[in-house]
This record gives structure tokens, sequence and C-alpha cells, in this order.
């Protein structure tokens, strides 16, 4: 630290980064490191802004409603000759610098290829924009249905892009995930920090932290094989695989986070507080419960944030446990079928920039935007409880590096 | 082995096969007894569903695309888009996608109809159809598999999937979950059927229920039968890619199919055919996949059955050499046509194998050529040997002439 007299004579000591503090050649190198430490912070945030504007281009042909996935009527080859290029590059869906390059019989057999295509589609519902926004929507009638619904069925004669059972089911097995696991985590996060014997703590916590390190894939396909089975036997319902084991295998995966953040927020809080509950004459249960939680409640709603997070971007569980099927109803004990999932199955055999493509990248686009609230809601909502009990609470460190295995 | 562990660095040739989850037991066994018998071939095998094999082949990810089901327009159209040619289609085995239900199931048959009618929500309760007093649950595969599609296709009448239906990434997660669940009912291939009960199946209510098997799928009584395909770029049919395909519609090829439990390729499905177009329709069917034998629009120019003998390039598409046989066809003729495809079929067979013998008697050729070549050299070496020798004989005599005394046995 260099000193320098101020007016008043007494040494003011600034903290100059560019100077070392142990040896007298070391500037060069404490220099660098604050530069390279500068640099890579600011390529973490370009990266995320760039993730953002990736999938952000992707989907928003569909936003603006530019996206036509009707089908048009089909022409011969002899009229296709006759079109202006761009006409037959739009019937085509190309380019028309691609048709530009195309051998003859290439776009002939485009052509007859197209045709083919349209002549299986002649029903009026052919004719509809089914990636418009309306139908993704609202509910719509089907011809084939007996009545109006909500419907996904991306492969199929007329494609239907309803997003509602996508969001609906996602919500419903994350929800239930965090129902699951918060009581249990935050409790078993009280009990190791405040009541357990020394020994017992040593043992639990690891074991608890342990859990975040099981693959999910393993997770599912115990889920699949053995949790689903015990489920059905226990409470009798028809479907095996539904919202109800997916939540309970997703809280198996959100525990550890839970656990561990609301765990160091317990730690955090002055031991003043407990001493003072405890020589005021509370048990060591009631002050645990009546004095520590409520003074670490930020640090526990930043840890269930974290674990809704965490359970709405579960993708393996979802897609091996939940059965799939995108059924709109407020019933636990159906399946259901979330974004992550549909995402990861789906997303491999579609065209590039077809209507299905552009749709995925939009419903995986919201996931973004939605967890990205969530975060920012919490965020404020804590620091204004923090404001609430302001010095009393030490803030917990809250993203401490968890690896986030999907 | 140690050359298929590490291709790259020895050189070895190598292969992606990526598609069909059907497909995907044989083609990883296809791929080990190949790499088997012929060091030097790396061939890898994915799974994913046809749809992500077929494309991986329009984004160049993979020379083979194993499908079970045939490629929809668009996607040839894609193809043609993107790299000037069509795909080919290349028939490899037979399969026959059996109807699943759990073992404590008391049902033994079921009808194309009520397939229709429970796979689409129509029918909810198992006592609709001579089970139990217990609601239905449909089973079924993801939308990119060509199980999915093919069931769609003849079986819905391309109409949709009810939104309570299950699914299942892959035939094996599928049979895992009807075995556990009494209720349910599902699809697929019939390599994986163990642990559940399969259905006999009827076609219309008049018609025996067939259950799937060997002789029943081979001689085409059994109503749900398809062809798994491999789709290739003409222009990347050749070299190590054509010499496999080669080999798997060859013996060594089927004899594997049969070990899988597939069924190898035979006649064409003209029984079906004949049934299919006979038998009333309520709506129009279109059984593309089991009615064409030749799609024209996914296969250039398809000669029957040539090799060109010296280069490896052309493979064999089991096609029917005659025009469509028209559906009010009797006895006498289909078995005359059996017969000439029979023949032909031997016929491509044989050609097939001679050339394949051409080829390898030509590379023998060239290992002895080789070899006398290194003998030759060899005696050359020897000779060069002896004469250097000789001389430093002679060089010693010379000395021990010039110093008798030297040497100990001159005393």
């Amino acid at each position: 630290m260099s000193s320098t007299p101020s007016a008043t004579g007494k040494p003011h000591l600034t903290w100059n980064p560019s100077v070392d503090l142990c040896a007298h050649h070391g500037e060069f190198a404490a220099n660098c490191f604050h530069r390279v430490s500068q640099f890579i912070s600011t390529l973490v945030i370009i990266l995320l802004l760039l993730i953002f504007v990736f999938l952000f281009k992707e989907c928003l042909p569909v936003i603006w409603g530019t996206v036509n996935s009707s089908a048009t009527q089909p022409i011969s080859w002899a009229a296709a000759k006759e079109l202006p290029p761009n006409e037959l590059a739009a019937f085509l869906g190309v380019t028309e610098t691609q048709l530009a390059g195309f051998k003859p019989e290439v776009t002939q057999g485009l052509v007859e290829l197209k045709d083919e295509e349209l002549s299986k589609k002649t029903t009026p519902e052919s004719r509809l924009n089914t990636s418009s926004w309306g139908l993704m929507l609202f509910p719509h009638q089907w011809s084939g249905y007996d009545r109006p619904g909500y419907v996904w069925q991306p492969n199929s004669g007329v494609p239907k892009y309803n997003i509602v059972p996508l969001v609906l089911g996602s919500l419903k097995i994350s929800l239930l995930a965090l129902l699951f696991s918060v009581p249990l985590a935050v409790l078993a996060a009280l009990y190791v920090s405040q009541l357990a014997p020394r020994r017992v703590r040593e043992v639990v916590k690891p074991m608890v932290e342990m859990l975040a390190g099981i693959p999910t894939v393993v997770l599912g396909f115990f889920g699949l094989v053995i949790l689903a089975s015990i489920l059905q036997r226990c409470f009798g319902y028809e479907v095996r695989l539904n919202a109800f084991v997916a939540g309970w295998v997703t809280a198996l995966a959100v525990t550890p986070i839970v656990f561990t953040i609301s765990e160091d927020a317990f730690s955090a809080v002055p031991r003043a507080h407990r001493d003072t509950a405890l020589l005021l004459g509370a048990s060591h249960w009631y002050a645990s419960m009546y004095v520590i939680l409520p003074a670490a409640w930020p640090g526990v709603a930043a840890a269930t944030l974290l674990g809704f997070g965490r359970a709405i971007g579960e993708t393996m569980i979802a897609l091996m446990v939940s059965g799939n099927a995108f059924v709109m109803s407020a019933n636990l004990f159906d399946s259901a079928r979330t974004i992550p999932a549909t995402i990861g199955s789906e997303l491999a055999e579609t065209a590039v920039d077809s209507p299905h493509y552009r749709i995925l990248f939009l419903i995986g686009a919201l996931l973004f935007c939605f967890s990205f609230l969530m975060n920012l809601l919490g965020e404020r909502i804590i620091s204004r409880v923090k404001k609430h009990l302001e010095g009393s609470v030490a803030e917990p460190q809250v993203i401490s590096g968890m690896p986030f295995v999907n | 082995m140690a050359l298929a562990l590490f291709p790259g660095v020895l050189g070895a040739a190598g292969i992606t096969v990526k598609g069909s989850d059907t497909m995907v037991l044989l083609c990883q066994k296809w791929a080990e007894t190949y790499m088997h018998e012929n060091s030097g071939v790396d061939i890898q095998v994915t799974g994913g569903g046809s749809g992500t094999g077929i494309a991986a082949l329009r984004n160049n990810a993979t020379d083979i695309a194993s499908a079970s089901r045939q490629m929809k327009p668009e996607e040839v159209a894609a193809i043609l888009a993107s790299h000037g040619e069509r795909p080919m289609e290349i028939k490899t085995a037979m399969d026959g996608i059996c109807v699943f239900v759990n073992d404590d199931n008391p049902l033994k048959e079921i009808s194309f109809a009520q397939l229709d009618r429970i796979f689409r929500g129509e029918i909810k309760n198992w006592s609709e159809v001579g089970g139990p007093d217990q609601p239905i649950v449909v089973y079924s595969r993801e939308n990119s598999s060509g199980t999915y599609a093919y069931f769609k296709e003849l079986i819905l009448k391309d109409r949709d999937y009810t939104a309570r239906a299950l699914t299942m990434p892959g035939t094996a997660a599928l049979i895992n979950a009807i075995s556990k669940d009494k209720n349910g009912i599902g699809y697929g291939g019939v390599g994986y059927a163990s642990g559940v009960k399969v259905l006999a199946v009827k076609a219309g209510d008049k018609d025996p229920a067939v259950l799937p098997s060997d002789d029943t799928i081979r001689n085409n009584t059994y109503p749900i039968s398809r062809y798994l395909y491999f789709y290739v770029l003409p222009s990347s049919n050749k070299g190590t890619i054509a010499q496999f395909i080669n080999w798997v519609l060859g013996a060594g090829g089927q004899a594997v199919v049969k070990e899988i439990g597939y069924f190898p390729l035979s006649r064409e499905p003209l029984a079906a055919q004949a049934r299919e177009s006979q038998a009333p329709a309520p709506a129009p069917v279109a059984p593309v996949s089991v009615a064409e034998p030749v799609k024209t629009t996914t296969m250039p120019a398809a000669p029957v059955a040539t090799m060109a003998p010296a280069a490896p390039v052309a493979t064999v598409v089991y096609a029917t050499p005659a025009p469509s046989p028209s559906p009010a066809m009797t006895a006498t003729s289909t078995t005359m046509l059996d017969n000439l495809i029979e023949r032909e079929v031997m016929l491509a067979k044989r050609e097939m194998a001679a050339s394949l013998r051409e080829d390898s008697l030509a590379k023998r050729e060239a290992e002895l050529a080789e070899q006398e070549k290194q003998m030759t050299a060899k005696a050359k070496e020897l000779d060069q040997r002896g004469t250097d020798l000789k001389n430093k004989e002679d060089d010693y005599a010379v000395r021990r002439a010039k110093h008798p005394s030297w040497w100990s046995d001159a005393k």
C-alpha cells in the first residue's frame, strides 16, 4: 500500500493495483493479471449476449409472424417454367440465388417433388398458417378431433404448433419438484447447520452434496425402472409415467442445490442471534425455527429460485420419466411434456430454417427469458428483504460455481 | 481389433451409419461382423430415429442413413436441392411391426379398425375390445421415428395419434414400460419383443388373425410388414461403402438379419398387395411402403440386378422386373412371377459372387507378383554376398601366403 501524506499530515492509505505488495519486480505480473481478468469477464458478458442474440435470431421470423407454414396450390412443370424466378423460388422454398445455381433437371425434379408433397395436403386446413400466434396460443377445432383443443403435432399432414401444453407441462413438473424438495432440503439444512452434533454433520453434509454429482440420466433411469412402479403401487393411479413421478425424480436433482445454499445462509447468520435466543430461554429447536430461519430468509429464497431454474431446465429426467404426452389437465397424475424434452427429442430431425425448427427455438427462448426474469425478480425481492433486515444478515455466496449437470 | 479402435491413426477407412432406432441393433451387428471379417474398415452406428438419419444425410453428417420408412417428397427435395442428386433407396431387410400388450392381458387378437380407434383415442377402455374393464394406456414412439410414421400412415390413415399417448424414446423403452404396465398397448419392431405379449393382427374383420413369425412375414400373410431401408447418395456409393452395402445384401449380411430376429429379403409382398386393394377400406388407403415395390421418384434409373464386374459401384436393388402387378391377379400368375423373380435374384447373386471372386483373384495375383519381386531381389542380394565372401576369402589366402609364420597351423 502506498501512503501519501495529506494536508492534515495523516497518511492516506490507498491501494494501487499496479503496485505489487510483495516484490519490486512483480509490477508487470500484477498488471497482466489485472488486464487478463478484465478481459475474461468482458468475454463472459459478451458470450451471454451472443447466446441471447443467437436464440432470438433463429426465432425472430416466428415472433414477427413472417413465417408461413401453409401449403400452396401445386403447379405443373410446364407452368412452372414460365414463372418469374422469385415466384418459383418462393414456391419451392429456396432463395433466388440457390435457384439460379440449380441445373434444369434439378429444378424440374424439385417442382415434381413439391407437387407430390402438395397433392397429399388437400384439406382446407392445409391453407391455414399454423405458425401464427393465434394458432400457437389459443385452442382450435381441428378436423379429426371431437372438440377444440391445444394440440402440438408437428409431424402431421397439417402441422400443429400450439405451445400452451408444453409451457404448462414444464411449469407443472418444476412446481411439483419444488414442492417436494424445498421443505425437505431447507429443514435438512437447518438441522445440519444448527442442531446436528458435529460428527453427524460431517457425514450428512457431504452425502447430500454428493447427490448433485449423480448424472441426471442415471436419476431418470432409476425413476423409470424402479420409482415409477413403487409410486404406482402406493397411490394406484392409472398412468405409470406421469408428472408426479417426474416431480419426485426432479426433486432428487434439485435438493442438493437448495440444501447447499440454504445451509450456507444459515451458517452465515451471526452466532450472536443464536446465543441470545438460547440465553433468553429458548430451546435449540425454537431458536432455529423462529430466530435463525427468518434471519436467513433471503438466502433461502435465493436457493429456491436457483432450484426452480434448475428444475425447469431439466431435460433427461422429463424425457424418460414424464411420459411426454401433451395433455392439458390439472391432474397431477397425468403425463406431461416439458419444453426441454421437446427440444431434445425433436430438434435433431427438423430441417434447418423450417417452421418447426424456428418454433423449437422460440420455446427455448421463452424458457431462457422466463428463467432470466425469475432470477431478476428474485434478486429484487431478496435485496428488498435484505434492506428490511439490514445489518442482521450477511449475503450468502450465491452461485458459487455449482456444477449444473443437465 | 486394434485397427477398429484407432481408425484415424492407422488410416482405416470410416463409414457412418445413422438413423432408425428399429435398425440400430441390426446395423451394429452388421458393423461388428463386417469389421471382424475386414480389418481396415471402421463403421460407426448411431440411432436417433429415421428422421434424424435422413436429416443427417442432408447435412453431410453421415454416409448411410438407415430408415424404417420411405423418404417423404419434401425430404428428397431437400437432398436434391443441397446435393444436386436424389438419394438411392436400398431395401436391406424386412420387418414386421408387432402390437405389444402386457403379459397379463387376456386379449389375443386385434383388427386394424380397432387399432385405429385405440391409437386415436376413440376407444378408451379395454372392455370395448374384449378385455377387462380397465382404461387403455397408449404407448407410442417419438415423432422422429420411422416406426411412428409408418404406423400412422398404414393404420391411422395419416390422422393424428391421441394426445394422451405416452411417447417413449425408443422401442426398448416402450417394451420396458409395457412390461410394467398392465393396461398398456404399444407397437414396435419384431426384433425387440421380449417380456411382453404379441397380439395377432387381422387386416379386415373377416380375415384370419395372424401372429408375426418367420413364415408369416416372408410369405406376407402378416399384414403389417415393411421394408427396412438404407439411403445413400449415388456419388458416395463407391469403394468401401459400396462393398459394405453389397455385403449387407449378400449371404453374410442376410444371415445376420436372421440372427437378430428380422427377416431377410425375399420376394415382394404381392399377396399383401392384392389383399390390400381388395379389402373395403373406409378412407383412401395409402400403403406406399407395402404396395409399391419401386418408387420411381426416389430411384435414379433403376437397373434390375446389374453389376459392373470390375468396379464395385452399382448395388443390387431387389425390385420387381415386371410392371406393377394389377390387383386382380390369379394364383397362377402369382407363382409364375414368383419364379421369375426368384430366378432373377439368383442370377443377381451369382453375378455379384462372380465379380467379387474376380476382385479377390486380381488381388491375389498382385500379391504373388509382389512376392516374386521380393524373392528375386533377395536372391540378388544373396549372390552379391556370396561374391563378397569369396573376395574376402581370396584376400585372406593371399595374406596367408605372404606370411606363413603368422598362422598357427604353419609350423
